[in-house]
C-alpha cells in the first residue's frame, strides 16, 4: 500500500495563500516609527489563566497599555494611553479599515470589540507622527 | 520600499517557486516585486501552514498565525540578514506565534481535550472527483502520524513540507541541535514504520 507524502495534504487552504499574497500590500504606506512592544503577558507563564492579555507598548513620547479579553462576540480591547490626549490610537487589520480607539480626557480608551485575527496597533501623535507596532495575533 | 507603486509595474511573467535563488527572490521582493513575493509564498506557504497546524491550533487560529507570519516577513524583509534562510525565519516566526496563540487559547478556553490534535486535511479547493483511494491512504497515514509523539509530528511535518529546509534551518526553527535532527528523524520514521506495520502497511513512500 502506498501513501502520498503528507506535504501534499498539508498545503494551506486557498484563502490562506491569498492572505499571504495580499500581505505584500500591507507594507507600511508611510515611514511609520516603531511602536515597540515592551511586554506581552501571553509570553508570561505565570499569568493567571483567566487574566486578560496585557500588552505594553511605547513610542518616543508616550506609553500605551492595552488589555485584550475574550467574549463570545470576539475580543474586547481597552487600555490607557499616557500621557493622556497626546495621541490617537487605532487598530489596523490587513485589508480592512482601521478601527479607532477613542480616549477620554484621562487617556482611558473606550472598550471596543474587535474580530479575532491579525492586527497591529497604530498611533498618531498630535505632531502628526505615525507609529506602528509589529503585527500581532489578537 | 514603495510596494504599492512597484506593484503597478510588476512584470506579467511568473516565477517558478521551486527554483531560483532565495536571495534573488528576497531582493526582488524588497524592491517591491510582487511576483517575487508570490513565489516566496508559493514556496513556503505549506511550511508555515504545517508548522501552525502541528501546534494543536484550529484551522482559523492557524490561518491567523499564517497571516501574522507573512505580514511580519513583509515588515522585516529589509532586515533578513541571510535571505537563503528565509524559510527558517518563517518557520521560527510561525512556531513562536503558534505557541503564543496556543498559550492564549489554553488560558482563555481551558479544555478537557488538551491532547486533541486536529490533523484533518485542510479544507482546500480540491476537486470533487479527487482520488478517493489516495484520500483514504492519506487519512490512514495521518492517523498513524497522530499517534507519534508531538515532537515527531512536528519534525516530520517540517521535513516533508514541499519547501525543503536545511538541517540548520530546521534546527533553528524547532530549537533542536542540528546533529540530533537526523537521529531523531530516524527514530520517528522507525516508530511510524512499526505503527504502519500493525495495519499491514509495509511501504510508505514520500516519508522515508
Amino acid at each position: 500500500m502506498e501513501i502520498e507524502s503528507p506535504g501534499a495534504v498539508t498545503y494551506p487552504p486557498g484563502l490562506v495563500v491569498v492572505a499571504a499574497r495580499h500581505a505584500f500590500r500591507e507594507h507600511s504606506r508611510a515611514a511609520a516609527k516603531p511602536l515597540s512592544l515592551v511586554f506581552d503577558s501571553s509570553g508570561d507563564g505565570t499569568a493567571h489563566e483567566s487574566s486578560p492579555r496585557l500588552l505594553m507598548l511605547t513610542g518616543d513620547t508616550f506609553d500605551l497599555i492595552l488589555t485584550v479579553g475574550t467574549t463570545s462576540r470576539g475580543k474586547t480591547l481597552g487600555g490607557v494611553v499616557m500621557p493622556a490626549a497626546t495621541v490617537a490610537v487605532g487598530i489596523r487589520r490587513p485589508l480592512r479599515a482601521t478601527i479607532a480607539l477613542p480616549a477620554d480626557d484621562a487617556g482611558v480608551l473606550a472598550e471596543t470589540i474587535l474580530p479575532c485575527g491579525t492586527a497591529c496597533v497604530v498611533v498618531e501623535s498630535t505632531t502628526g507622527e505615525t507609529y506602528q507596532s509589529d503585527w500581532l495575533t489578537l | 520600499m514603495d510596494v504599492h507603486g512597484a506593484q503597478d509595474h510588476v512584470a506579467s511573467n511568473t516565477i517558478d517557486a521551486s527554483s531560483g535563488s532565495l536571495t534573488l527572490l528576497v531582493e526582488r521582493a524588497r524592491r517591491g516585486d510582487a511576483t517575487a513575493w508570490n513565489a516566496l509564498v508559493d514556496r513556503f506557504a505549506g511550511l508555515v501552514w504545517g508548522v501552525a497546524r502541528r501546534h494543536r491550533l484550529s484551522q482559523s487560529d492557524a490561518a491567523d498565525v499564517s497571516q501574522t507570519t507573512w505580514l511580519r516577513l513583509v515588515e522585516h524583509l529589509d532586515r533578513i540578514e541571510d535571505p537563503e534562510r528565509v524559510g527558517g525565519w518563517l518557520a521560527t516566526t510561525a512556531r513562536h506565534e503558534a505557541l503564543r496563540v496556543l498559550r492564549i487559547s489554553d488560558r482563555q478556553l481551558p479544555s478537557a481535550h488538551d491532547d486533541f490534535i486536529d490533523l484533518l486535511p485542510a479544507e482546500d479547493d480540491a476537486p470533487v472527483d479527487a482520488d478517493l483511494l489516495a484520500e483514504e491512504r492519506d487519512r490512514e497515514l495521518w492517523e498513524l502520524i497522530a499517534m507519534l509523539p508531538p515532537r515527531c509530528q512536528l519534525l516530520l511535518s517540517v521535513l516533508t513540507a514541499e519547501s525543503r529546509l536545511s538541517y540548520v534551518e530546521i534546527g533553528q526553527a524547532l530549537e533542536m541541535p542540528t546533529g540530533s535532527i537526523g537521529p531523531t528523524r530516524a527514530r520517528c520514521l522507525e516508530h511510524l514504520r512499526r505503527l504502519a506495520a500493525t495495519r499491514g502497511i509495509t511501504s510508505v513512500h514520500g516519508v522515508s
